[in-house]
């Protein structure tokens, strides 16, 4: 039995997940639903849930699990909150963090260390596809490191640059 | 060098696709199944391509940016030449529309796939093409003849009917551009259009044209041969975009009165003929439907992206017309034995994210497959495992569903749309069964503005407990399959799964 957080379009839901005779008991939103499950091929399944069939098919990268089914796709964040007692998630905070939101090609960093910026400015230029992407500042701060420079190759999610707290004058 | 004057039957035995991705592989089949043979270029990071794995031959163009590849008309046109290629087809984009590069081929002696050189020339210099459009009668956006000034463009402006666009003769790229809705304001943007046109272009000389709100872009589809047959296979409509890029095209458009759909089609076929047009074209309409008129756009030297709707609708197959009519072949088709069956939607799957302002979305493909069913048909350069790179274009595929009805098109295209899994990477699938199941799109006669006026979608309660569920309980296995492995090992030594993984790797290879 295991508790999850999973975080769906913004919404967390916690969820408690045994695995039972053909499926999985999940209790959700202090429901029980019995979940039967049927593996295809890897990351490719079949439920059957409350009488209705759908298939499924999930990608997982990190704390990352993709879904799709039907023409839906979903991205979810799921934690596993024992981890999380444990403090094995202490992130850091991602709103002092410009990471890439693709993968591309920086065409120009637009602040320099020490500098401040603020909220929605402007800070690194990324390019794929043939199209110019700005990304800003998630928050009002100053610039405490720049990871990258012109011309870099990055993956997505790459740290580019961190920001820290306004330094109180 | 010499100009070898065109045969009027040539040889076609070996095509070079001068392209990549979809349509590369488009033009790659019909070459296939018409028994020449094929010639693909890549550039480096596209050895793994689609395209590149279906052809005959393939020959290496340079580096992955395409300026250094697919645009180096040398390393192009060299390819072709050591294959031993007889014709080279464009596809869109890239070299498509290169008068210089249709030269180049004349002068070795390969057949350029599409019009005469001075025909690409002259329909993609703007004024020309205005200026044959009205010769041939084509009606153009109502304008002022020539240049305005201070005195006399209240007076032009009156003529033409606001609101009113004010134009830089010598423009382009929006600068020196102004809409005036009002008389009242007319002045003052004529002023400030006149010092931009001045600053950006070194001429303040700037014209009116009629602006058209809200418009819808109709096209017809033209075919012409070397022998000055024309015909025309119908209209498509392409109002379904973005930040001026298609999305969703269909044939026939929605809401069109038959007079207007003739007079479009009968205009386009004018100004193929006066053109001296060869081969497969598009001449472009704006279509103002609030006065129900149409206007000339522009014509488009090449196939298009959205041509299987009208090969859905009419059973005609373009690439292999624009062959036959390469070789020299008169058009076997005559206007009489053409007609509209039925209705086609095509919707382009793009490696892009619909919630994060349509961002690019290159990467790995990691689940792929295509829907299939009666009326259905893919175009794809994509396969599963294949990684989309981030240098060019977003278009993965185009999915095209054909069925009796407009209505009945729809429904296929959904239902098709909800057996598409592309995952690994961000598509927008979702967001197109979004707008296939709007009453909007549903009701016809929706305009450019359609995106901007359809929300994106809310995911239902129930998706969103399915989807939860899933992920949560693909971790769970995720995690067990991990322990799994470990406890498979005996203990386990602390050793992560990922190295007993490889020690058991070495040790059976020992055995």
């Amino acid at each position: 039995m295991i508790d999850y957080e999973v975080t769906l379009s913004g919404d967390s839901k916690r969820l408690r997940i045994e695995r039972c005779e053909g499926g999985y008991k999940v209790d959700i939103d202090d429901r029980e639903l019995f979940v039967s499950w049927t593996d295809l091929e890897p990351g490719h399944h079949s439920i059957l849930l409350g009488g209705r069939q759908r298939e499924l098919h999930v990608v997982q990268e990190r704390d990352r699990v993709y879904v799709h089914c039907g023409a839906a796709a979903k991205e979810a964040r799921v934690q596993d909150l024992r981890q999380r007692r444990r403090g094995g998630a202490a992130a850091g905070d991602g709103r002092f963090e410009i990471s890439a939101a693709m993968p591309g090609k920086v065409v120009r960093v637009l602040v320099e260390e020490g500098q401040t910026v603020e909220t929605g400015q402007g800070i690194v230029v990324l390019e794929a596809m043939k199209m110019e992407n700005e990304l800003g500042a998630g928050q009002a701060g100053m610039v405490k490191e720049i990871l990258v420079k012109a011309g870099d190759l990055v993956e997505n999610g790459a740290l580019l640059v961190r920001l820290g707290p306004l330094e109180k004058a | 060098m010499n100009h070898p004057q065109k045969p009027m039957n040539r040889e076609i035995k070996k095509i070079l696709v001068a392209n990549r991705g979809e349509i590369a592989v488009r033009v790659l089949r019909a070459a296939k199944e018409m028994g020449i043979a094929t010639v693909a270029i890549y550039s480096e990071p596209d050895r793994k391509a689609l395209h590149t794995l279906l052809a005959d031959e393939v020959r290496l163009v340079g580096p992955a940016p395409s300026s250094a590849s697919y645009l180096d008309q040398k390393a192009v046109l060299d390819a072709a030449l050591e294959t031993g290629a007889d014709a080279i087809h464009p596809g869109y984009g890239f070299l498509a529309e290169n008068a210089g590069f249709a030269t180049l081929c004349q002068e070795a002696g390969i057949e350029f796939i599409g019009p005469a050189p001075k025909t690409i020339a002259m329909m993609g210099d703007k004024l020309q093409a205005r200026e044959l459009a009205r010769r041939a009668g084509v009606p153009l956006v109502p304008g002022s003849a020539g240049p305005v000034d201070p005195g006399s463009v209240l007076e032009e402006a009156e003529a033409i009917g606001f609101p009113v666009m004010i134009k830089a003769s010598a423009g382009g790229g929006g600068k020196g551009m102004r809409i005036a809705r009002h008389p009242g304001e007319l002045q003052s943007l004529f002023q400030m259009a006149r010092s931009e046109a001045q600053s950006a272009f070194g001429s303040d000389s700037v014209y009116l044209e009629r602006f058209v709100e809200e418009p819808r872009h109709i096209e017809i589809q033209i075919l012409a041969d070397k022998h000055g047959n024309v015909v025309h296979l119908f209209e498509r409509e392409c109002s379904v975009q973005r930040r001026h890029q298609k999305v969703i095209e269909e044939s026939p458009a929605s809401c069109l009165e038959q007079h207007t759909r003739d007079e479009m089609a009968a205009a386009a076929v004018e100004l193929a003929r006066q053109s001296g047009y060869i081969g497969a074209g598009t001449v472009e309409f704006l279509f103002d439907a609030r006065r129900g008129e149409f206007y000339f756009l522009e014509v488009n030297t090449r196939l298009q992206v959205e041509h299987p709707v009208t090969e859905m609708i009419t059973g005609v197959d373009l690439v292999v017309q624009q062959i036959l009519v390469a070789r020299g072949q008169p058009l076997e088709l005559r206007q009489e034995d053409l007609f509209v069956r039925g209705a086609a939607i095509e919707c382009r799957i793009y490696a892009e994210d619909p919630s994060r302002g349509f961002i690019p979305s290159p990467g790995l493909i990691r689940k792929l497959r295509f829907p299939r069913g009666p009326g259905v048909r893919v175009d794809e350069g994509i396969y599963e495992g294949y990684e989309v790179p981030i240098h060019y274009d977003p278009l993965l595929a185009k999915l095209t569903c054909w069925a009796t009805t407009r209505q009945a098109a729809i429904a296929r295209t959904r239902r098709a749309l909800s057996e598409c899994v592309v995952a690994g990477i961000k598509t927008p699938i979702e967001h197109y069964h979004h707008i296939l199941g709007s009453k909007l799109f549903r009701n016809g006669g929706y305009t450019t503005k359609i995106l901007e006026q359809i929300a994106l979608p809310e995911p239902s309660e129930e998706d969103l407990l399915v989807a939860a569920i899933a992920a949560g309980i693909a971790r769970l296995r995720g995690e067990e399959k991990l322990s799994e492995k470990i406890t498979e090992n005996g203990s386990g030594n602390g050793m992560s799964p990922w190295k007993q993984a490889g020690r058991r790797a070495v040790l059976r290879s020992r055995w």
